[in-house]
């Protein structure tokens, strides 16, 4: 029965589609306590990837959180800082440029802007009304806070009305701009300086003696549809801060909006807004598995309408409160953490995934064949002889490392039969790159289960919050199919086999489905995730497997760059950066590797580890190919026959590579 | 006045087709034959034509070589029919865009002389299928490239459809050969939350016989079991208007946008049925489009030639 309600519950996975009330269910980051949008004095530029939760973590800072029903009480001092938070319709800004409305642009874009945080705030006085507040002084005071004719006669209205009743008001007046917007020709309904009014109604509002002190916040979310000209009206807000608002901007992360103000002057900085991104400064890559961990906790014990014997002892809706954070950083708790989520999502080792290969007869077969063909040149030996169930991991090593030519044999055969010991470096670097060469001879039929576990959940989601959920989704839905209903907390659980099954339709469904759908460039950035997971694919089916785990690329400059042109770097910078903005790739800094080569470009590119199932590569960080500019363009900009000839060459070089000299290590130089 | 459908009729070829006096035709761009052929015919037989062409960068049309801004269309329309007395208006909707299109409509609606308007259609033999390699496994490429999607003006909600009217809409979406247009609509709604319920309206019958699958087939992942799907078919405008009509009377009370992502005669009724509801005042009805750029020759021949006669009552 409670499998059911458990889809639907991780079905609604983005914060949208819940409520604007994130008490209880958003979970606060570790590092929170300095990222409190609200105690800035200045402005913020929020910036964090797909699928992050930046719109959870802005309404956490909003009245609907503030004045949460769940609360069972506010106190007085939480209502000093109050956030609003402002989506506007994208589709629609479009529409109040300068382009479209000459000189009128501004007059509408501030018209809209004004006419929704008005509502806004007769909607926060309506909560207030609503909450748990206890001061019902505030309260009556606010019941009666009326907008005189003379203040609100701007907008057309002559007569007195009640703050609390203006939102009905408020709609009209948006239905009117909105004719105006069809009929610009007209005469303009509204003019007037949105920044000033917004002021204006505040100061109203902190006639209220509860909110003499307050200050309001206005983030207004998805800036990047803002146009230039509009990001320029918000940033003079920022740069000249009004009393008692303060304006932030959230974006994605890689996206860059304007630094420039209506007059000569820009934003900076430090001076005028504090950056935070969501990934690095509130999260960090550490707690990512914690944090995503609690989330599901959260709404699996919200969907049983229990809690887990390990958390009965904190207090209810305790993720979202700041008290805790300092409890949820200790080992203790998050011990307990892991040990629930790894029972509801149990991984496996690749030493058990040796085991099944050679337990599986298909699989085994590959082994086998595998050996064999290494083994042609050289009748001494039988494939059997590098084949014991006893020695699981080695024998799948066996089948790649006889294919390389800096590998005797005999020599190996001693060591496996003797020393296994020598293994060891192996083991570190090439066992999963031998399973996944394995499992990618028999991708239709089976999948490589070490995709699974929750820990490899969180590797491949990379940062993105929704790929986790969306994994655990699925698996829930299988489990459903399957008729595995789970009666109580403790029953949860999905083995592994399903959760391969999952990954492996998660990131086909990812690839063939989402990429093209993202943004305005979708199609060509499938087009580049296409070409680079194929080139990823070559390496990790090369048989010697002696670069092993290939899915990052880096740049590195040679006499080729000077054959591209300006437009071709711009093109090229233009698509990374697209594809970086929807975490088609990922980025990471390289100037610190040990050892870089003089030519290579400092950062380093990784087709996101989402995809790694589809593709059959791995999704650690490991290796990555140097492209010179001349193949880079290939991959991204070159037509269909140009990249063919690219994979031909990658193809070539990957079934010869047997005779390459093994890739050294650091590993292999400290043996 | 609105618009009343008259009759539809098919022919073999253009040249069956008979322009009336004092018509002129409304066209766009000329990307594949069967466009070419059907404007190359309509300039010998009528009075003159109006090429149209909606820019989306500047959100402006180029009418004849002129820009136009968006809000000048009407103007410049009724200037050119009532300048030469015109009775019979052609659309030929084979090259015309969807903006261009509803636009015309509109703003002829808005005039209030008894035209006779003419929608012409040429079906196409055959769509361009692209080259099947092994690294590739799209099929269909009729477009190039999409744009944002955008608001047609004045086709939209009486209010901003944003966070803080926190009023969802249904989205009645018609579908082709492609899914990237919808697939684009779903995705973004992700973030956007704008549309909490989707409506589908498929090309059934196609075309031809067996092209409803591939529309199918290339959708059948994004749609949820749980979705309403109708059906009009591919080469109908006047049942594509009847099934609006009786899809937004079973949704009262509720937001609609319109996105005609389908075949072109589904577009022509989505249009009509837009202009009417637009005259009727119907402030909970709009449209958006994707702007899609068209591969050149993305068709090749013409198989039918679709009349659809229309008048202003």
């Amino acid at each position: 029965m409670k499998s059911k309600s458990l889809t639907s519950s991780f079905s609604m996975n983005r914060a949208e589609e819940s409520s604007l009330d994130m008490w209880g269910e958003y979970v606060l980051p570790i590092y929170y306590k300095e990222y409190n949008l609200l105690q800035n004095e200045k402005s913020t530029h929020i910036t964090g990837g797909r699928g992050i939760g930046k719109t959870a973590y802005l309404l956490y800072h909003c009245y609907p959180t503030i004045l949460s029903a769940k609360k069972t009480e506010i106190q007085d001092e939480e209502l000093e800082k109050i956030g609003l938070y402002l989506k506007l319709d994208s589709e629609l800004l479009e529409d109040m440029t300068s382009d479209v409305l000459d000189k009128n642009w501004i007059h509408a874009f501030n018209a809209y802007i004004g006419l929704s945080i008005f509502i806004e705030l007769s909607k926060f006085l309506k909560v207030f009304l609503l909450s748990s507040s206890k001061n019902e002084e505030s309260k009556k005071q606010v019941k009666d806070l009326v907008l005189t004719k003379r203040v609100v006669n701007f907008l057309g209205i002559d007569k007195d009305i009640l703050f609390i009743d203006y939102e009905e008001e408020g709609h009209l007046l948006r239905s009117e701009f909105i004719d105006w917007l069809c009929s610009p020709e007209k005469n303009l309904p509204f003019k007037f300086k949105a920044k000033e009014k917004i002021e204006y109604f505040i100061k109203l509002i902190k006639e209220v003696k509860i909110f003499s002190d307050t200050k309001f916040h206005i983030f207004i979310d998805e800036f990047e549809h803002f146009n230039e000209e509009q990001q320029q009206v918000i940033n003079s807000w920022i740069k000249h801060v009004p009393e008692n608002t303060i304006y932030n901007v959230a974006y994605k992360k890689y996206y860059e909006p304007t630094v420039n103000t209506v007059g000569s002057e820009s934003i900076q900085p430090r001076n005028d807004y504090r950056e935070v991104n969501i990934e690095f400064d509130l999260i960090g890559e550490k707690n990512f598995k914690l944090i995503a961990s609690e989330i599901i906790i959260n709404k699996v014990q919200t969907v049983f309408d229990d809690i887990y014997i390990e958390l009965k002892d904190y207090d209810l809706n305790y993720l979202s409160n700041e008290k805790f954070i300092e409890l949820r950083k200790k080992d203790v708790y998050r011990d307990k953490i892991d040990k629930i989520i790894s029972n509801m999502f149990p991984a496996i080792s690749l030493k058990e995934v040796s085991k099944i290969i050679l337990a599986d007869k298909l699989l085994r077969g590959k082994v086998k064949i595998s050996i064999e063909k290494a083994l042609r040149k050289d009748s001494n030996f039988k494939a059997e002889d590098f084949i014991d169930d006893r020695k699981p991991e080695e024998t799948i090593l066996n089948a790649v490392l006889l294919h390389r030519k800096s590998i005797n044999p005999s020599i190996l055969l001693d060591k496996f039969n003797n020393n296994i010991n020598e293994y060891a470096p192996w083991k570190n670097n090439n066992l999963f790159g031998a399973i996944l060469y394995i499992y990618n001879k028999e991708r239709i039929n089976r999948k490589c289960p070490y995709y699974g576990g929750f820990k490899h959940f969180i590797e491949q989601s990379s940062l993105n919050i929704r790929h986790t959920l969306e994994l655990v989704l699925q698996c829930f839905i299988y489990a459903e199919k399957q008729d595995n209903s789970f009666q109580k907390l403790q029953d949860i659980t999905i083995n592994i086999d399903y959760q391969a099954n999952v990954v492996r339709e998660v990131s086909r469904n990812e690839f063939d489905r989402k990429i093209a759908y993202l943004g305005t460039y979708g199609k060509k950035l499938k087009k580049i995730a296409e070409r680079l997971g194929k080139l990823f694919e070559l390496a990790h089916n090369n048989p010697a497997q002696s670069f092993a785990e290939v899915n990052l690329f880096a740049l590195i400059s040679s006499a080729e760059e000077a054959k591209l042109s300006v437009d071709d770097i711009a093109d090229y910078e233009f698509l990374l950066r697209e594809l970086l903005m929807w975490s088609v790739v990922t980025e990471r800094d390289n100037s610190k590797k040990w050892n870089i080569s003089q030519n290579n470009s400092l950062k380093e590119y990784r087709l996101h580890p989402m995809l790694s199932s589809y593709f059959g590569i791995s999704f650690r960080k490991k290796r990555n190919y140097n492209f010179n500019y001349s193949e880079i363009k290939t991959i991204f900009l070159g037509t269909d026959v140009e990249y063919q000839e690219l994979y031909k060459k990658y193809a070539e070089k990957n079934n010869n590579e047997d005779d390459n000299p093994e890739e050294v290590t650091l590993l292999d130089m400290i043996k | 006045m609105k618009l009343e459908f008259m009759k539809l009729k098919e022919y073999a070829a253009i040249d069956n087709f008979n322009c009336s006096e004092k018509s002129i035709f409304f066209y766009g761009n000329k990307i594949d034959d069967r466009s070419k052929s059907m404007v190359e015919y309509l300039s010998l037989h009528c009075e003159f034509g109006i090429e149209i062409l909606y820019e989306n960068k500047s959100n402006s049309f180029i009418v004849n070589s002129n820009n136009i801004k968006f809000n000048g269309l009407e103007e410049y329309i009724l200037e050119k029919i009532e300048r030469n007395d015109i009775k019979n208006i052609l659309l030929e909707s084979t090259s015309l865009g969807y903006v261009e299109l509803l636009l015309v409509l509109l703003n002829i609606s808005k005039d209030n002389c008894a035209f006779q308007i003419t929608i012409l259609y040429a079906e196409p033999l055959e769509y361009t299928t692209k080259s099947q390699n092994e690294l590739d496994s799209e099929t269909y490429e009729l477009s190039e490239d999409y744009h944002p999607h955008k608001y047609i003006k004045p086709f939209l909600l009486n209010e901003p459809h944003d966070f803080t009217s926190n009023n969802s809409a249904t989205l009645i979406s018609f579908i082709g050969f492609e899914e990237n247009r919808l697939g684009r609509v779903i995705e973004k709604n992700y973030d956007d939350n704008k549309y909490n319920e989707f409506i589908y309206v498929m090309p059934v019958p196609g075309f031809k016989f067996g092209w409803e699958n591939i529309s199918l087939s290339k959708h059948y992942h994004l749609i949820d079991n749980n979705k309403e799907i109708h059906y009009a078919p591919a080469d109908d405008p006047y049942e594509t208007y009847r099934i609006l009509d009786k899809i937004v009377e079973n949704n009262p009370n509720k937001k609609i946008v319109i996105m005609p992502l389908g075949t072109k005669p589904c577009t022509i009724g989505a249009s009509i049925f837009l202009v009417n509801k637009k005259i009727e005042n119907r402030l909970d009805i709009a449209t958006k489009f994707d702007f899609p750029i068209k591969s050149k020759g993305r068709s090749s021949g013409i198989s039918k030639i679709y009349e659809y006669k229309l008048r202003l009552v």
